[in-house]
């Protein structure tokens, strides 16, 4: 039930939670995701949503368990990451409109997790291997595809490194250098527990990250605050060049049809050999909307 | 993490230690190939803007 309230006779609709759950709960069942088939996971209010795994054979621990959902992965996996069209981080999706009934453009969504991370095994060569982890909005890609449409909000930091940075990025375009145009906070010396998503109407979205471990009111974080927009299907210089008016039903990069919320783990070589073994746990997930 | 260019990190560590900040907002943007990262303060305040080396230092450019 929306919670509406009325100003001057026009109704605003306030946030709702659409979806709750907890991933430690016993009620969700163990399971493996290694095996590569989807799992459906129970919210709070008793709804059902089936999540599914992406590149599992890049992680050597995918499952559901009592400390949450488990994703592991290091020097027996290949180099993984999450950059502009490279999506070959293991992930757990869920499509958004699972997640929120009757979700339309004329929704802003707000996705927040909870989740604890682990440098499990910092390696040999921890100056040239990073461990990174967070949840991003997507249409549903993965793989080394030539594609790629996400935002995320997330963590990285060197496997040697006493501090960790949070940073808000785009992906897509094929372009030379399209992935690397990021905003990060520096100099943390504690992974964030919780990450959150904001994606409004259209293209327009917001990250921050922190370390509450309880959820937060949306929009209420204030470290590692960041804005962007993801488009890239419709022009950008409306009126002044543009190639497409923007219509009534402007076919977004990101749209509700094909927006999933995923939950990921990654360990990049940069440089120097593969070494060293990350993990994060995500513990509790929740989706919420204002129309 | 950074594709064709690891060292963005290092260099977005260079500068923060440069410019004598450890927490800081860094904005990084490529452009013809070229890094820049601008430094903020934490409340988004502008602090400096550098560029980013291949060999992992920075230079700074706003000055």
């Amino acid at each position: 039930m929306a919670n509406i309230r009325n100003v001057s006779g026009v109704n605003y609709t306030e946030w709702e939670t659409a979806f709750e759950a907890d991933l430690t709960s016993t009620a969700q069942g163990a399971h493996t995701f290694l095996d590569n088939t989807p799992h459906n996971i129970t919210g709070s209010d008793g709804s059902i949503v089936a999540f599914a795994p992406r590149n599992v054979d890049e992680s050597s621990t995918f499952a559901l368990a009592a400390s949450g959902c488990k994703i592991e992965t290091g020097e027996g996996e290949g180099t993984t990451n999450w950059y502009s069209t490279v999506q070959t981080g293991p992930v757990l999706y869920a499509r958004i409109s699972d997640l929120i009934s009757g979700y339309d453009l004329e929704d802003t969504i707000c996705v927040q997790v909870l989740a604890s991370s682990a440098i499990v095994d910092a390696g040999t060569n921890g100056a040239g291997n990073v461990y990174g982890t967070g949840i991003i909005l997507s249409d549903g890609g993965y793989g080394g595809s030539s594609t790629g449409n996400w935002i995320i909000s997330a963590t990285y930091s060197f496997l040697n490194s006493s501090t960790s940075a949070y940073y808000g990025r785009f992906g897509g375009g094929s372009g030379v250098g399209d992935g690397d145009r990021i905003a990060e906070l520096t100099g943390q010396s504690d992974f964030p527990s919780l990450y959150e998503l904001v994606f409004y109407p259209g293209t327009g979205w917001s990250s921050a990250a922190s370390t509450d471990t309880t959820f937060q009111d949306p929009l209420s974080i204030t470290t590692a605050r960041f804005y962007g927009n993801m488009e890239t299907s419709v022009a950008s210089a409306i009126g002044t060049g543009a190639t497409q008016s923007p219509g009534t039903s402007p076919a977004f990069t990101l749209r509700p049809a094909n927006l999933h919320l995923g939950m990921y783990t990654v360990m990049s070589t940069q440089s120097g050999g593969r070494s060293g073994d990350v993990a994060t746990a995500f513990t509790k997930l929740r989706v919420l909307k204002r129309s | 993490m950074w594709g064709d260019k690891p060292y963005i990190p290092h260099s977005v560590k260079y500068a923060t230690e440069d410019y004598g900040i450890e927490i800081a907002i860094a904005e990084i943007d490529v452009q013809a190939g070229v890094v820049y990262i601008v430094l903020k303060s934490p409340e988004g305040v502008f602090l400096a803007e550098y560029r980013g080396n291949e060999n992992g230092t920075a230079t700074r450019i706003d000055e």
